[in-house]
């Protein structure tokens, strides 16, 4: 163990992810939102009429929703003091070397080319507002998968994005959604051809590098029939004064019998807003697993949902939450049952320290016709002292009587018990804590891939640093 | 307005309750400033989350306008030393107080509304050496109005009380807005019944808080029978250390009915146990909505909190919204809550059938246990038994079919 006797993930991060490179952007529009940023940003990707259309469309319900009136403080957030569109690069490069150098040094210090290398199908990388490499192994493309830059897929899939695009996350859902939708850039575009395995996961980095940015990348993944695809995304930034903002939108469809994993590991930097809206939706026995890990930003608001709308169809969701000094970290799970014998399970893990407030809201719904519906909800919270706080706001709204749901929630301390078997057995109390908070999220992070794992693990530890006393 | 009796065995007193003209708690200003301020106030907005899954509109607004007339308030008391009744001097200003108005819009038409149109309270008093025998409370309204039940209990330090409060309105359409407001002093227990029973049409807001010091022991029982339109806002204090509060609710509905319950136990102090047991028993289209809230400040160390929310729908077009809420910020404590909601436990059917029940037989026999878990905290038989049969009519209105 390091001799630092202080909580110091801060350091830590600071080191590793904190760095922020000399901004080198190719454009940078002023900040503030205007309905020509929204045409500004339309026309340096060249787009189809019908996106700007749909562009402006999010700028009006932006301006005209109300943020909600429950939930974190988001009071914060100046929205005329952010850029909006920052573009790093002139084009996506496949080729690592393509890369702009100051760029290629920034995910070099992350690690990125190496884990390409060892365990993953395909690499996306956004750097600001812009992907800035993509590249996909030869089998996979050859088996009809296509991994791309939202931009890309747009030029290319025309037809997939006008049928799905959109369409489970409409421009209006919500206040959030509707500025992606306004200024959305960057972003992966998936999709999995009928029966086709991806076997190792597909893999996107997000990082901030500007000061006062916002960044709205927009994800579509459409797994077909019988398909399989695990994606897995990854998010930093450096350490500012002043705050950004993250407000992502990702739509996926699980056609019939298909299976997705989308697995968040996200560690922004204290100084970001991470706002985002995800939807999945399940059709006949598909399966969606959320895998979510919120350990960084100042402020999280995310529910990843899912609709159960065919037969047998189900959903997990896993989420591990970490609340330090000044964060707030809201995670959560929806799952809309619309079709018979559907089943959900949502494991939410939330630890709190140094005044940190962790929440969990999350929703079950049954409809009417969905009969023989299965679902358990179990949120555990550990608080490690008596300033830190945690929430559980967990709404049930049933409309059928043929369900089993269940929902279960504790909060607690580290038992004395625990501590005091473990230390008999040799172990210091630092070790100990360690021990029982990483037993805590293990059904989390034994569910991620190895490095990942690896990396939860590290993170966790040093999370520890100086707990006791 | 001294009324208190001389009579010393089982006493019962009651009261036919005039057109209100004057108050001993309220100064006409203040009475006057009420009704305008229940005027001004605007009636809670059906979008607004607290009243997101009941729609407020649906309850009589108008008809708080209509002339108050008389209402029937009984109270039967089995030990008259321990108790002042409907005689308050020297608690006036406890009584002031509790009837306090907080100002969240959630509910402020509808207390503004109260203190401007009730009669004076009901308020029960325990005294220290009483023999702990039950006090009864019935207050009565007549058809199609509006009533405004007041009770305050009040135990004073090391006393133990036993009290069963109900309301009833046997007439179609007949609304209450009911506040209940209990103190319960350093040691003292408190054994509450409660019970609003309107008719199927009719619409209740019922407003309870408990305020509980130093050691205190509460055991709270209550009922739900269907309504068209029921809200409830229970609240337990657990202002003292070491205070003990058990509260055991239950509501069992057939046919068009709704219920909203939201209850908040809210720990201040540390070494206080809460236990909730909130349990629905849902036939035909009833509707359910649950939420519940403990808040557990840093100063409550050592708080043992628990919630749970139970919902058995019999019926295929019922409907039961739970949320079950938790704010946490002290560390040392043991906090946790559950909620279920399904139909008939298939296991337990099957066993009963297998006995030789037959399937009504068996709905009826696993409904009713599900309820005893509630009724069997219930201290007094006889009320036991009441709750007893609207459970049972609630059953006996399941379709079964599910």
């Amino acid at each position: 163990m390091p001799e630092s006797k202080e909580f110091n993930l801060d350091l830590d991060n600071y080191e590793r992810y904190g760095f922020h490179d000399k901004e080198t952007s190719l454009i940078k529009l002023p900040k503030g939102l205007s309905k020509k940023v929204v045409e500004e940003i339309s026309a340096f990707k060249n787009e189809p009429d019908w996106m700007l259309k749909l562009r402006l469309k999010g700028l009006e319900y932006f301006y005209r929703k109300e943020l909600a009136n429950w939930g974190p403080d988001l009071s914060g957030i100046d929205w005329n003091d952010i850029h909006y569109y920052i573009k790093p690069s002139d084009r996506v490069a496949n080729d690592w070397d393509a890369v702009p150098k100051e760029i290629r040094e920034t995910y070099d210090k992350l690690g990125i080319p190496e884990a390409e290398k060892k365990f993953l199908a395909g690499v996306g990388a956004q750097y600001e507002s812009e992907v800035v490499y993509h590249s996909l192994q030869e089998q996979w493309t050859k088996q009809g998968v296509i991994f791309l830059d939202t931009d890309t897929g747009l030029k290319e899939y025309p037809d997939l994005y006008k049928e799905y695009f959109g369409k489970l996350i409409p421009a209006g859902d919500n206040k959030l959604a509707a500025l992606n939708t306004a200024v959305w850039s960057g972003g992966s575009f998936i999709y999995v051809p009928k029966g086709v395995h991806v076997t190792i996961p597909l893999q996107a980095y997000f990082r901030i590098n500007a000061e006062n940015s916002g960044q709205f990348e927009r994800t579509l993944i459409i797994a077909d029939e019988g398909s399989t695809i695990h994606y897995v995304e990854g998010c930093t930034a450096p350490v500012y004064s002043t705050d950004s903002l993250h407000s992502a939108v990702v739509e996926i469809y699980c056609k019939k019998g298909a299976k997705v994993r989308y697995t968040t590991i996200q560690n922004w930097s204290k100084n970001v807003y991470n706002l985002v809206t995800k939807r999945a939706i399940a059709e006949e026995n598909a399966t969606m697993e959320w895998v979510d890990c919120n350990l960084g930003s100042k402020v999280t608001m995310k529910y990843p949902s899912v609709y159960l709308v065919g037969r047998g169809a189900r959903a997990d969701t896993l989420s591990v939450a970490y609340s330090g000094s000044g964060m707030h970290t809201e995670a959560g799970a929806k799952v809309i049952h619309q079709a018979p014998d559907t089943t959900s399970v949502i494991i939410s893990k939330s630890i709190s320290r140094g005044g940190g407030r962790t929440s969990y809201r999350g929703l079950v719904e049954v409809a009417p016709n969905a009969d023989n519906c299965k679902s358990t909800v179990s949120c555990d919270a550990l608080l490690l002292d008596d300033h830190s706080r945690s929430d559980t706001y967990p709404y049930m709204n049933i409309k059928n009587d043929r369900v089993e749901l269940g929902h279960e929630a504790t909060v607690s301390k580290i038992g004395d018990e625990q501590i005091f078997y473990l230390m008999s057995r040799g172990i210091s109390e630092a070790e100990a804590m360690t021990m029982i908070v990483r037993g805590f999220i293990e059904p989390v992070v034994k569910e991620l891939p190895m490095e990942y794992a690896l990396e939860m693990n590290r993170l966790i530890q040093l999370q520890m640093e100086g707990s006791v006393g | 307005m001294a009324k208190q009796s001389s009579m010393k065995e089982n006493m019962k007193h009651t009261e036919q309750t005039s057109a209100r003209d004057t108050s001993v708690l309220w100064t006409k200003a203040e009475l006057e400033q009420a009704l305008e301020a229940a005027r001004k106030t605007a009636k809670p907005a059906p979008y607004v989350e607290d009243w997101r899954k009941t729609n407020p509109d649906l309850f009589p607004w108008d008809r708080f306008e209509d002339k108050p007339e008389s209402d029937l308030r009984e109270v039967t008391l089995h030990d008259p030393d321990s108790l002042v009744l409907f005689d308050w001097g020297e608690y006036a200003d406890t009584m002031r107080d509790m009837l306090a108005i907080a100002g969240d819009d959630y509910d402020a038409k509808f207390l503004h509304y109260h203190r401007a149109k009730s009669e004076n309270p009901v308020c029960v008093v325990g005294k220290k050496n009483s023999t702990p025998r039950p006090v009864e409370i019935l207050q009565k309204t007549g058809g199609g109005r509006v009533g405004y039940d007041t009770t305050l209990i009040i135990v004073e330090t090391g006393a133990e009380l036993t009290v069963l409060d109900r309301w009833e309105a046997p007439d179609q359409e007949t609304a209450l807005v009911g506040r209940t407001e209990i103190l319960l002093k350093g040691g003292a227990r408190l054994n509450f019944m409660q019970e609003d029973q309107a008719h199927a049409s009719g619409s209740v807001y019922r407003r309870a808080r408990v305020r509980m010091e130093r050691d205190a022991v509460l055991n709270w029982t209550f009922m739900t029978p269907g309504a068209a339109w029921h809200a409830a806002r229970l609240e337990i204090f657990l202002s003292g250390t070491n205070t003990d509060a058990h509260v055991y609710g239950l509501f069992a509905g057939a046919g068009k009915c709704r219920a909203d319950h939201r209850t908040h136990q809210y720990h201040s102090a540390p070494n206080a146990q809460s236990k909730l047991t909130f349990k629905t028993l849902l036939a035909g289209e009833a509707h359910s909505v649950y939420q519940g809230m403990i808040t557990v400040p840093q100063q409550a160390q050592k708080t043992d909190a628990y919630q749970q929310c139970r919902n058995l729908m019999l019926d295929p077009n019922t409907h039961a919204d739970a949320i079950p809420m938790l704010e946490i910020i002290a560390d040392d404590v043991k906090c946790s809550h559950g909620a279920s909601i399904g139909s008939l436990n298939a296991e337990q059917m099957f066993y009963l059938r297998s006995r030789g029940l037959n399937y009504r037989e068996a709905l009826t026999a696993v409904a009713a246990g599900f309820a005893e878990e509630i009724i069997q905290h219930v201290p007094l038989e006889a009320v036991q038994e009441s709750w007893r049969e609207l459970v049972s009519k609630t059953i006996s209105k399941a379709s079964g079919t599910v």
